[in-house]
């Protein structure tokens, strides 16, 4: 499968940089992107594991329920969900330097 | 010695390339054209298979000689020497497998190529030889193609075994032609074996376009039909038979699955939408269905609970794909009365390996 994961890698790297700037722009205002949030960290969850680059999944997933738990419960600050996107985009950096 | 021929990915320190080979044996495998500036004793890495046909094996091998072609026919390229320790057992799997395919596929059964070929003195030969390697109660059937838009036109109108597409032809070339075959639902998993006088900037285009085989020409056609025998008998192996439908509102995660489990040998079946969904759901009679489970529309669980608890599913697994945690997903699974589920984050192997599990038990 790692010629999977070669073939697809450019394409993997495009989407999550697009994904990536999705979650930024959503973090502006989380009141109205949280929902957009939500579903792009789970998208960049499952495409990362589906391609075997496990080290985007743990962190993509915790985003993901702090989001959820952000949506559920409110009120809570989006400094740590900040932090979660730049750490995925400094990994995807790490796996594909622009 | 019966040759036949082998997609070849050579990883060495500095790079990755894609070529062909020949003559497999215990202790090597002549590796055809590429060499790229290797030098003998150099330590490299090739993966070897028939695509769609054969697993891919990872083989460690020293260059042990160039080879230059003195004869039509003869072989030029790389001698390598598989490593003799680690590798061994892998290389003696897959020499295990060709001889079972041979041994069976010795003849070919209801097996249709398509020749995209502009050349009328290369379609001819082909065809001659064929029938006569063949023997002429073989049901082969060998349709021609002069240009990308004839090939189009046959291949929307008769099922393929197999295309063999010639690069240079008139107004679109033949990497247009494999492009447009790949993005093609129905038509996306046909072996394709592209050849050319064009070399290696011929190959790496046909290649990227989604060729499974590239040969340079002239090509020696006793080693493409061993191929083709190859190839026959897969055509005619059960997970070739089996369909499995995959909705996921995700592109990426789409063409990654469906090129997984295609290398798996699956037919895959893809839909983004629920309309989508519903259309390839009537056509083609899937035998495993993999739902993603957050979709804009509805969840998958509830497209999987519906499926099932009105019965327009009978003896077909409904598996929810996801990247949710296992326990969330196993909850949510339970409760829609899903056959199963399986998890993204698991990876591709885990997916084909979970596939057949469903799929066997549900035979």
């Amino acid at each position: 499968m790692k010629d999977i994961q070669a073939q697809f890698l450019g394409r993997f790297t495009e989407t999550a940089r697009k994904r990536i700037e999705r979650m930024h722009a959503a973090l502006e205002d989380t009141q109205t992107g949280i929902s957009v949030l939500i579903h792009e960290l789970h998208s960049l969850a499952g495409e990362s594991g589906l391609l075997g680059f496990s080290q985007f999944v743990g962190i993509a997933r915790t985003g993901e329920t702090e989001a959820k738990r952000m949506q559920n419960e409110g009120g809570s600050s989006a400094q740590s969900l900040r932090a979660t996107v730049v750490e995925l985009e400094r990994m995807l950096d790490e796996l594909s330097p622009r | 010695m019966q040759r036949f021929i082998l997609r070849a990915e050579i990883h060495t320190a500095r790079e990755t390339f894609v070529t062909y080979g020949y003559d497999l044996t215990p202790q090597s495998v002549f590796v055809v054209t590429d060499w790229r500036g290797a030098s003998v004793d150099t330590r490299i890495t090739v993966r070897l298979s028939v695509p769609r046909a054969l697993e891919p094996v990872d083989v460690a091998c020293r260059i042990a000689a160039f080879r230059v072609a003195g004869n039509p026919g003869d072989v030029a390229g790389m001698v390598l020497e598989f490593d003799a320790d680690a590798p061994r057992p892998s290389v003696l799997a897959l020499l295990d497998q060709v001889q079972t395919l041979r041994g069976e596929a010795s003849s070919l059964s209801q097996f249709r190529v398509l020749l995209v070929e502009d050349n009328g003195l290369t379609r001819d030969v082909f065809a001659y030889s064929a029938h006569r390697y063949f023997g002429t109660d073989d049901a082969l059937v060998i349709d021609h193609a002069e240009s990308a838009e004839k090939a189009w036109e046959l291949l929307t109108a008769a099922e393929y075994d197999l295309v063999i597409v010639d690069y240079f032809l008139p107004n679109a070339d033949g990497a247009t032609l494999i492009s447009r075959l790949r993005a093609d639902t129905a038509r996306s998993r046909i072996p394709v074996v592209a050849i050319s006088v064009g070399g290696r900037s011929a190959r790496e285009a046909t290649m990227t376009a989604g060729a499974d085989l590239f040969v340079d020409k002239p090509v020696v056609f006793r080693d493409l039909f061993n191929t083709m025998r190859i190839l026959a008998h897969v055509s005619l192996s059960p997970e070739a038979k089996r369909t499995i439908l995959v909705l996921d509102d995700s592109a990426l995660a789409l063409a990654v699955t469906r090129a997984a489990l295609e290398a798996a040998g699956f037919t895959v079946v893809i839909a983004d939408d629920l309309a989508g969904f519903e259309r390839e759901f009537a056509r083609c009679q899937p035998d495993l269905i993999l739902v993603d489970v957050q979709m804009p529309e509805m969840f998958g669980d509830d497209i999987a609970a519906t499926l099932l608890g009105t019965k327009r599913v009978v003896d077909v697994p409904v598996v929810l794909f996801s990247s949710l945690e296992e326990n969330e997903l196993a909850r949510r699974s339970s409760q829609a009365s899903a056959t199963g589920y399986i998890s993204k984050a698991a990876g591709m192997t885990e997916l084909v390996r979970r596939c057949r599990e469903y799929l066997g038990s549900a035979a």
